[in-house]
């Protein structure tokens, strides 16, 4: 097996870069100060080292001991982290149902399971239940529906 | 104020109509997200969080706490019904719940994990009702170096007992750590990495984290892969639910050492309610006359780790309540309540907010009882819940995770946040890097900064502080011990992981 498809490399060698790039931009926009009168950087500075080798031992780890790392699902990635986003840009303008419509209709599409009649009637269901739980109930600041122009 | 005049008022406060209901909601929706695979106990507290704005702070600390501990109670029906978690402190029950609903033993285990729920929870509230006021007593004296060594010993704790590699939990608390150091810093008011982001300039939200990292990244994993499988309806009925004698025969040590194990792990700083539960698991199989029968059914294996969660559930509550230390993340939630009322958590909270406190110790009896009641003769109706698919399932999560997170604060970046978390989350699931030792550094990072900086004042910076005064000395050996057993047992481990693979591949060859 390839050391570029094995868990632990991925993994460490994301932490290694993560923490290099830590600790250099610390270093380089916060004041690191001294021990006795430690600055907002030094913490964040060290901490970064201390990842980096930790990344390292993990990447290391992985050379004698190769385990094949999980596939990435696009897929499931696309619809729910899109419904999150839709939510977030449709919820204000337009109000609380069809955010709610968009979401369940995006994340319904990551695994195509539900017949019409569960899809219809969640469709339904939801924005009501959502309204009365948050709008009516907790008083959020959010209509049912809102026409922008 | 005598030991007697705090209970009488703590039940007082408890017993009052508004404490009552809210102790019942709290319970019932924990109970409800615990049955529910995919939701554990911090999501579920990070989407009711909003409501508590609404509430008087202890009524909403009680209704959070209901959540916490229903959580448990509900997550047990899940493992022993359908082999999955409802909630990470109830992994270890599938491993001999399951099975044992698959011999149609399923009813009798719930009565048990029921029992032992209730026998952990009682053991809990009694050493918090005992120990939390004589702790922060003694914890008046305390100055930064004490709370910085226990709060290293929690971040150590935290890593060094879990159940994967001890390298990846100490990576992903550092990786927490610096989650945690995001926003303007507290004495020079120099931003860090916020990138120019007006909304980083607090840091982030431990409820979009929180969200991010155990809601979306467990519905990314989960789709496609959970499945619901048959479930034995039959397990809910009374006649299913009664022990034999036999049963209660092996019972009790389980119960009684899964007690104090949960007890303990739950008192720590950093380690918690699932961690006990493996290690009871593990301590149950060790001194068993028969490990064999373990992971095919045995009963000890079921209600040890139930006790212990249950029991670590309780305690966790008394460094969050005597010293204002959280010691995982959703008690760190229970101290944004305090906070959010503009009461300071440490050890003064106990007399200046009697009510408070013992109000919320006494609900916990209340809410036990009502978890019993709740998960015996109502067993039926969350096993239906189980029927529920998946695929239906997770868009009402996620809407409710949308929902929950936008009225938190009214504004649209917490949900981009708690999408980026939800991609974190999802990537360090792939590579099996662990979640939860993130959160605990991401939730003690700032105040782990806050005494070492002033320690560091103190002493003009030498760092012989921390050995120089004996209370604080005596907790870093501890974890100094602590971090040492962790490196020798992972490196034996990961050499006889190596050696039986060496074995195997000869046998093959």
């Amino acid at each position: 097996m390839s050391l570029w498809t094995s868990r632990d490399f991925v993994g460490g060698g994301a932490l290694i870069g993560l923490g290099l790039f830590v600790s250099a931009y610390s270093y380089q926009t916060m004041p690191l100060g001294t021990i006795s009168r430690m600055g907002p950087g030094l913490m964040p500075f060290s901490l970064g080292w201390l990842l980096t080798g930790f990344g390292a031992i993990i990447a290391a780890g992985s050379i004698a001991n190769r385990v094949q790392i999980e596939k990435f699902e696009w897929r499931n990635f696309l619809c729910v982290v899109g419904a999150i986003i839709v939510f977030s840009l449709v919820a204000r303008p337009l109000g609380m149902a069809p955010a709610v419509a968009c979401v369940l209709v995006l994340a319904s599409l990551a695994e195509l399971k539900m017949t019409k009649v569960q899809f219809l009637a969640l469709l339904v269901a939801l924005p009501t239940l959502c309204y009365l739980a948050f709008s009516v109930g907790l008083g959020v600041p959010l209509p049912l529906f809102k026409w922008p122009f | 104020m005598s030991f007697a005049d705090n209970i009488a008022l703590g039940l007082s406060v408890a017993f009052s109509g508004t404490n009552l209901l809210y102790c019942f909601i709290g319970v019932f929706l924990g109970t409800l997200f615990g049955v529910i695979p995919g939701i554990g106990a911090l999501s579920a507290m990070s989407l009711l969080f909003p409501l508590t704005f609404y509430l008087e702070p202890t009524t909403a600390l009680i209704m959070l706490a209901g959540i916490w501990y229903g959580t448990a109670y509900g997550g047990s029906t899940a493992a022993i019904l359908l082999n999955l978690p409802g909630s990470a402190s109830s992994a270890a029950t599938t491993f001999d719940g399951y099975p044992m609903s698959r011999q149609g033993r399923g009813g009798i285990a719930l009565m048990m994990v029921t029992i032992g729920s209730f026998v952990g929870g009682s053991v809990g509230i009694i050493l918090m009702t005992v120990f939390s006021p004589a702790i922060a007593k003694f914890a008046l004296s305390f100055q930064s170096p004490e709370y910085f060594a226990i709060i290293v010993l929690g971040l150590i704790a935290c890593s060094a007992i879990t159940e994967g590699s001890a390298t990846k939990s100490f990576s992903m608390i550092i990786l927490g750590l610096l989650i945690g150091t995001v926003g303007l810093d507290m004495y020079t008011a120099v931003p860090r990495f916020t990138f120019g982001i007006v909304h980083l300039d607090d840091g982030f939200a431990l409820t979009a984290l929180a969200m991010g990292l155990f809601g979306v990244s467990e519905i990314l994993y989960s789709i496609g892969r959970v499945d619901i499988k048959a479930v034995d309806k039959s397990a809910a009925k009374w006649s299913a639910m009664r022990p034999t004698r036999e049963d209660w025969r092996r019972s009790w040590g389980p119960m009684f050492r899964g007690s104090w194990i949960g007890s303990f792990f739950g008192a720590m700083p950093g380690t918690g309610p699932s961690i006990a539960a493996f290690v009871s698991y593990a301590v149950e199989k060790r001194i068993s006359r028969h490990p064999e029968q373990f992971g095919k059914g045995a009963i000890e294996g079921v209600v040890a780790p139930e006790t212990a969660n249950n029991a670590a559930d309780q305690t966790s509550f008394i460094p969050t309540m005597a010293l204002g230390v959280p010691g995982s993340a959703s008690m760190a939630l229970m101290l944004g309540v305090l906070m959010m009322h503009g009461i300071m958590p440490g050890p003064q909270l106990i007399t200046e907010q009697p009510g408070m406190f013992w109000g919320l110790v006494m609900s916990f009896w209340i809410g036990n009882v009502l978890l019993v009641i709740l998960n015996l003769p109502m067993i039926g109706l969350w096993v239906r819940m189980l029927l529920v698919p998946y695929h239906i399932l997770y868009p009402i999560v996620l809407i409710f995770i949308c929902i929950g997170m936008f009225t938190v604060n009214n504004n649209v970046f917490d949900l981009w946040i708690v999408a980026g978390f939800g991609i974190l989350g999802y990537v360090m699931k792939l590579t099996d890097f662990p979640a939860p030792p993130l959160l605990v550094g991401f939730v003690l990072g700032p105040l782990l900064e806050e005494h070492f900086r002033r320690s560091m004042l103190l002493a003009r910076g030498n760092p012989e502080i921390f050995i120089n005064r004996p209370i604080s000395a005596t907790i870093m050996v501890c974890s100094l011990l602590l971090f040492v057993w962790s490196v020798y047992a992972s490196v034996r481990h990961s050499r006889k992981s190596r050696m039986s693979q060496q074995e195997a591949a000869l046998e093959q060859g």
